[in-house]
């Protein structure tokens, strides 16, 4: 299983190339490896398999493509930004506005990556950011 | 053709666009006066400075056109073809009508100088004489690496620019200021980003989102991409989150779209105060 998020900085690949690598490196193809979408603010974690399909969630956990131009939902197959609901977030916010991109397919949404306007957040920046400085 | 047939053809060609300002033969001859020393020294030799001297243009230029400012590749364009140099012009890949608009306008001699392609040949690049780049420090910084050291290169890259209203108690300056602000949808070199206010700056800033409205509504601004979209919508609510916390910060914006935001923020350590405006 992979997480993702290189967060803007440090090296960058496409997720094609990483799993590329992964069969040349690991001998695992494509459709064995896992991706989790989630974040510090969320109980609960989308997961999807293999490229090009979409991130599904357990069942209270939802997430609405929002066209950021108007703040409603997207139409099926357009690009958004997620909008997500964590039922299992209790003790803390349940409705979370992301700047992550995503397109809105009949069933959960593909991701497309964190928006490039949108500043950089997320724990591995700062240790990305301490990296840099000492190099 | 000499300069003075060339000015009078390209004052011509302008005149369909009000966005370059008033195109004059006597405009652009002073132009070459005011920079080169005489208004005919690239026909002839001329005294100039106790010597006589001519002036030789650049035999090529190539021009990088962005497609968010006609305005700047047509005036980069009247320039070079006011020097008589060919002009080869890389646009958009989404095309510049008024570019082309323009050039059908030329007589055919200026026309001939003209090349216009969305696509960047290596040779076009590799023989300009002169290399004008309009566009995003990473364009600029990329062309930068290209040129070779006798090639000149002119780089008009992001600006940001400022108003200040120093004393306007009836705002009479607000309709002017919410013009200057979305015309090229701020994307034009001379677009305030911010304005400074010193007396009233909340009631001005009141008044500033009522005309952007008002502007809108007659010359809507272009569709941005999702991530410009959703940039705008995190910025507002960071300005909302900050005044919810009792910040000098407000907010107006258009409903249901991105199309205009007006912030006031108090600066705490200058006189004056600020407005920012996406």
């Amino acid at each position: 299983m992979e997480t993702g998020g290189y967060k803007g900085t440090g090296h960058q690949i496409s997720k094609a190339e990483l799993y590329a690598l992964f069969e040349r490196r690991l001998g695992l193809s494509p459709a064995s490896v896992l991706n989790e979408y989630g974040m510090t603010e969320l109980s609960s974690q989308f997961y999807t398999r293999g490229l090009g399909k979409p991130h599904m969630g357990p069942p209270w956990l939802r997430a609405l493509v929002i066209d950021p131009e108007t703040d409603e939902e997207v139409p099926l197959g357009a690009t958004g930004v997620l909008r997500i609901f964590d039922l299992a977030n209790i003790g803390s916010v349940l409705a979370l506005q992301t700047q992550d991109l995503a397109i809105r397919r009949e069933q959960g949404f593909e991701l497309i990556g964190r928006s490039p306007a949108a500043l950089p957040r997320g724990c591995s920046r700062a240790a990305d950011e301490a990296l840099s400085a000492t190099r | 053709m000499n300069t003075a047939e060339r000015a009078a053809a390209l004052q011509i060609a302008s005149a369909p666009f009000p966005f370059l300002g008033k195109v004059t033969v006597a405009g652009l001859r002073e132009l070459v006066a005011a920079e080169l020393g005489h208004s005919e020294i690239l026909d002839n030799f001329q005294l100039r400075a106790g010597q006589f001297s001519k002036a030789v243009p650049p035999a090529t230029i190539l021009h990088i056109i962005s497609g968010n400012t006609p305005a700047a590749g047509l005036q980069s364009l009247t320039r070079g073809l006011l020097l008589g140099s060919q002009s080869r012009c890389k646009i958009p890949s989404s095309g510049l009508p008024e570019l082309e608009e323009f050039c059908r306008a030329l007589p055919p001699e200026l026309q001939a100088l003209v090349e216009i392609s969305p696509t960047l040949p290596e040779e076009w690049l590799t023989s300009a004489d002169a290399v004008i780049v309009f566009g995003s420090d990473e364009t600029i910084a990329h062309f930068r690496s290209l040129v070779h050291p006798e090639q000149i290169f002119v780089a008009h890259g992001h600006r940001v620019s400022f108003g200040i209203v120093f004393d306007d108690p009836e705002f009479r300056s607000v309709a002017g200021a919410a013009r200057d602000i979305s015309i090229f949808d701020q994307q034009g070199c001379l677009s305030p980003q911010v304005l400074f206010v010193r007396n009233q700056p909340r009631e001005y800033a009141a008044r500033l989102a009522e005309e952007m409205e008002r502007y809108q509504a007659q010359e809507p601004r272009a569709k941005l991409t999702p991530a410009e979209a959703a940039a705008i919508r995190g910025l507002r609510e960071e300005i909302t989150f900050r005044a919810a916390n009792g910040e000098p910060v407000a907010l107006w914006q258009s409903l249901r779209s991105t199309k205009w935001t007006v912030i006031f923020a108090e600066t705490g350590a200058a006189p004056a105060r600020h407005l920012l405006i996406a």
